[in-house]
């Protein structure tokens, strides 16, 4: 019987500093906390084994904080521990997120040895000042640096991570940045436009009334487009662009409704149409509190509200065959109103099976993806 | 019947009517101290918070006299407030005396004789009590002979009580039985009874109140509604004592109580009608109430359309109990179906806003207050218009009337200059200033339309809430009044017109059209908030385009949280009401009723 495809994220909750904008579940000098945290993965990992039997593992994902703080050895005991315990496809890359400071060439030389096949790198931006601002402990030089070390270790999947539209930042000034990012031998470009969330530092200071407007952000967004279409990167996500075939696999797969198994604190999952997290509590999560939460469980209906606001992420779209084939409805009898009234706006496009966001549509698609929850 | 006393209690706003209410029905023994609530008679939530009396509500008291009889007095409660001059004719006419309660220190106020003369008119024998007489600043032989001048009745043996410490209120009693006459009536001759309020009751129907004249009422008997002609047999009748209804079977000549008849059809028993026999109607039935005369108009409007239903059956309900409120359905571009509907003033329409979305849970969207004008056209006619849908052309304009008041503000010395501020900037005309004790009367002749939008709020935020305010209409004056219209991305909305003072109205569209741009919701177009004067445009705000709304991060773990945002933002968009292209909050339709004056 063919097996269920499935992903899984592992969630290293670690920083040595917090930046001034993240409101992700991480945390800064506990470091020393590293190995028990590890040690208690070790265990959750083993312990969801036979609920996955019938499942097939097609992507890895270290994702943190700063999954990079982990020792290469870590890494070798939590990946031998998966092998161990979940079927892994021939071709399963792994992937992990990394801060330049925390790399050089012997640690990423030992990673890609353990089969770690892609590193995404929080690059942010190019200008030391930026990065003062920001809260982030790397220069410029550091991370071209990192960038370099992982495509000599044998990376070749390598993506960068930017963030536009930070505080005080002119057009000029992104310009750099990623014509700095273009320089660098990656695959992939992830560009955030920062986002104020609230209770981190950044909403409370004054950085926040020094953000670009509304326009600017636009500009750079579109500048972003142009740019990295030249240079031969494929815009395929809202924020993110990739050289042919370097999509990132694990990523895709929660735009297209694939199932993920969270491993690590606070770890989000979804299997069996339901989301379920794990504890956010350091303590608990160590002690041996590896429980998966329920958050909420979907109804068909949901199902089909999550396919069309997660699917038009994506500038491939939704597919009107797949939502059939998934559904057995047509999505023009789901949906008919929503979407005929955003094609006739102009923020949506239909090409025979697919409808995309067109430019405008992606600028306003809260608005437009609200509009097809229940 | 030569034991019966029914009566009412007359007073200004705040000289103590509820207190000597509860003071009497304390002492009347009827209720122990543990059941004695503050105020037994004001049964609404709503006139407890506020201190007055809205609904009127009758209690029988008995009382044993200094001669040894025991005596049932019958006290009809009515409202205090001039907005309630038609409940209060109600009342009066169920009754054969007044007890005047006037305050020992402010003695006579203007409002209180308005319905003093509407008891004098209907034949009422007037008992003074002089209240407050514990206060430092009381003056009783003063009071006493302002009585006698500007009432003309005799006061010299008024009883001097307090009503908050119980002092001399025996007095009350006593005086009640010696000078109100006993009911007069027939108790041989057929049933003849006058409906003075009415309550709906989810199990009995409608509970009406009424005063029987000639006859009786009894359980089982078929009897009649002289207005609305509908016959209802009797199931229940009794007398009525504070919370509670007390089955008797049989109500007499001269007897104060309810029946209740399942009747369904809150129309069929309008306060002022006669209850007589089916088989043998009285040939002398009531000649019914004045109609009263709305004064303030508001469109009143479901926030959700699909509640239209619920707020018709809702003001059915309260028509019931408030037969001044006045209500038809109207339509309304930007607010689809609702009702335009007229009250007695101001306070009357903040309490059925407030009683329908209190009592029936209805969320509402009410237009700008408006006020009945007098417009004179060239071709002679004369059209009452209150409605700025109904302005005429301007071209077409002769002359203006608009209703005027004389208000009253009661304020602390301290704000005086401010006061009269405000009432300047509001066209005010001053009449005139006292001073009681270290409270200030100030007396303005005042457009009405300049009141009903925010003056009250304007007083008591720039009095930190000591002043208060009455008004009684006085008259029309001629007046230059223009049609002030809100355009919303080019298009009118209808909603949000109103009829104001030429002088004011260029004012008053820069600040709606302000405070509309901190309403309109960003959408995906510039959208231009414009104030007109009949074709010209006299202020203009502008929303800029939304041209960004859109998650930068949207993976594994942020998936539940992203949505629920969105549930967020598709919830706030449903309470949104669409204008044409645009979509607005209801509260944009509120904010415009609250213009700050500075």
């Amino acid at each position: 019987m063919a097996k269920i495809p499935l992903s899984i994220y592992i969630h290293v909750p670690f920083c040595r500093r917090r930046c001034v904008y993240c409101d992700f579940l991480s945390f800064s000098g506990m470091e020393w906390l590293i190995e028990s945290y590890v040690a208690a993965l070790l265990a959750d990992i083993a312990e969801h084994s036979a609920e996955f039997r019938d499942y097939e593992v097609i992507t890895i994902f270290f994702g943190g904080g700063t999954p990079s703080l982990l020792k290469s050895e870590h890494f070798e005991a939590i990946l031998r521990e998966i092998r161990t315990n979940f079927h892994l496809s021939q071709s399963c890359p792994i992937s992990m997120e990394a801060n330049p400071e925390t790399v050089d060439e012997a640690y990423l030389l030992n990673l890609r040895n353990l089969g770690m096949s892609r590193i995404s790198f929080g690059v942010q931006s190019f200008s030391n000042k930026n990065l003062k601002t920001l809260g982030r402990l790397h220069r410029a030089d550091t991370a071209i640096n990192a960038v370099k070390s992982a495509s000599n270790a044998g990376f070749e999947d390598i993506n960068a991570d930017l963030i536009f539209a930070l505080p005080n930042q002119s057009l000029a000034d992104f310009e750099k940045d990623l014509d700095a990012a273009l320089e660098l031998p990656i695959t992939h470009i992830s560009c955030y436009a920062l986002t104020v969330e609230e209770g981190t530092p950044l909403a409370d200071s004054p950085l926040a009334a020094a953000l670009p407007d509304e326009a600017a952000d636009r500009a750079m967004y579109a500048l972003a487009k142009q740019k990295l279409a030249a240079a031969g990167f494929a815009h395929y996500e809202i924020s993110n662009w990739a050289r042919a075939g370097f999509e990132c696999r694990h990523n895709l797969g929660y735009w297209t409704g694939r199932q993920y198994l969270g491993l690590g604190l606070g770890a989000s999952s979804y299997f069996g149409n339901r989301r379920l997290k794990k504890t956010d509590d350091l303590k608990a999560y160590i002690g041996g509190n590896f429980n998966l939460v329920l958050l909420e469980e979907l109804s068909p209906q949901a199902q089909m509200s999550e396919f069309v606001m997660l699917g038009l992420r994506l500038t491939s779209g939704i597919s009107i065959a797949d939502f059939q084939t998934r559904f057995g409805q047509n999505i023009f009898d789901i949906f008919g109103q929503t979407l005929n009234k955003f094609l006739a706006e102009g923020l949506l496009q239909q090409n025979t099976n697919k409808i995309t966001l067109t430019e405008k549509g992606i600028d306003l698609s809260n608005m437009i993806f609200s509009e097809f929850l229940e | 019947m030569d034991n019966i006393r029914n009566f009412s209690i007359i007073a200004h706003i705040d000289h103590g009517k509820s207190t000597l209410a509860d003071r009497l029905i304390q002492s009347s023994g009827l209720l122990t101290e543990r059941e004695m609530q503050d105020q037994v008679l004001d049964s609404m939530d709503l006139e407890r918070e506020r201190g007055i009396t809205i609904k009127a509500q009758a209690v029988r008291l008995v009382y044993k006299a200094a001669d040894g009889r025991e005596y049932v007095l019958n006290l009809i409660d009515t409202p205090g407030h001039v907005d309630f001059n038609y409940e209060v004719s109600r009342s009066l006419a169920a009754c054969e005396g007044a007890v005047l309660v006037v305050d020992a220190a402010q003695g006579v106020e203007a409002q209180t004789l308005a319905n003093v003369y509407l008891a004098i008119d209907q034949g009422l024998e007037i008992v003074p009590v002089i209240n407050k007489i514990d206060l430092p600043a009381a003056d009783p032989p003063r009071v006493i002979k302002q009585v006698e001048d500007i009432i003309g009745i005799v006061a010299e043996d008024a009883p001097l009580i307090s009503a908050k410490t119980g002092l001399n209120i025996a007095d009350v009693f006593e005086k009640i039985i010696a000078d109100v006459p006993a009911p007069g009536g027939d108790p041989g001759a057929t049933l003849r009874a006058l409906i003075f309020d009415s309550l709906f009751d989810q199990y009995k129907g409608v509970i009406v109140f009424v005063r029987v004249f000639d006859g009786s009422l009894k359980k089982g008997q078929k009897i009649r509604f002289v207005g609305s002609a509908k016959d209802y047999e009797v199931i229940e009748a009794g007398f009525l004592s504070p919370g509670n209804f007390i089955p008797t079977g049989e109500l007499r000549a001269g007897d104060v109580g309810y029946f209740t008849a399942s009747i369904k059809n809150v129309r069929d028993t309008l306060p002022g009608d006669t209850v007589t026999l089916a088989a043998n109607p009285t040939d002398k039935p009531f000649p019914g109430y004045k109609k009263a005369t709305p004064m303030v108009f508001s469109s009143i409007f479901p926030a959700d359309r699909s509640k239209y239903q619920d707020l018709r059956e809702a003001l059915d309900k309260l028509v019931l109990n408030d037969a001044s409120l006045f209500f038809e359905p109207t339509t309304s571009m930007a607010l689809g179906f609702g009702f335009n509907c007229g009250f007695l003033g101001l306070l009357h329409l903040e309490i059925i806003q407030e009683r329908l979305e209190r009592e029936y849970d209805l969320d509402l969207v009410c237009t700008a207050p408006s006020v009945i004008y007098k417009i004179y056209t060239t071709d002679g006619a004369m059209a009452e218009i209150s409605n700025p849908a109904d302005f005429p052309d301007p071209a077409k304009i002769l002359k203006m009337e608009e209703p005027m008041v004389r208000a009253e503000i009661m304020l602390p010395s301290e704000y005086i200059g401010q006061i009269m501020e405000i009432c300047q900037n509001r066209r005010g005309i001053y009449i005139s200033l006292d001073y009681i004790d270290d409270r200030a009367k100030l007396v303005y002749e005042m457009p009405l339309n300049e009141i009903i939008y925010d003056f009250f709020d304007a007083l008591k935020s720039r009095s930190r809430g000591y002043a208060s305010f009455d008004y009684e209409l006085t008259g029309y004056k001629e007046s230059t009044l223009v049609k002030l219209d809100i355009y919303l991305n080019k298009e009118i909305v209808d909603a949000l017109s109103f009829i104001v003072h030429k002088d004011s109205a260029m004012e008053r569209g820069r600040k709606i059209v302000e405070k509309l741009k901190k309403e309109v919701p960003r959408h995906q177009f510039e959208i231009p908030i414009q104030a007109a004067i009949g074709s010209k445009f006299v202020a203009r705000e502008t929303v800029r385009a939304l041209r960004k709304d859109v998650t930068a991060k949207c993976y594994g773990g942020d998936i539940t949280r992203k949505k629920k945002l969105l549930e967020r933002q598709k919830e706030g968009k449903k309470r949104m009401r669409q204008v044409g292209s645009v979509e607005l909050p209801q509260s944009a339709f509120m904010s415009v009723l609250k213009l700050d004056d500075d």
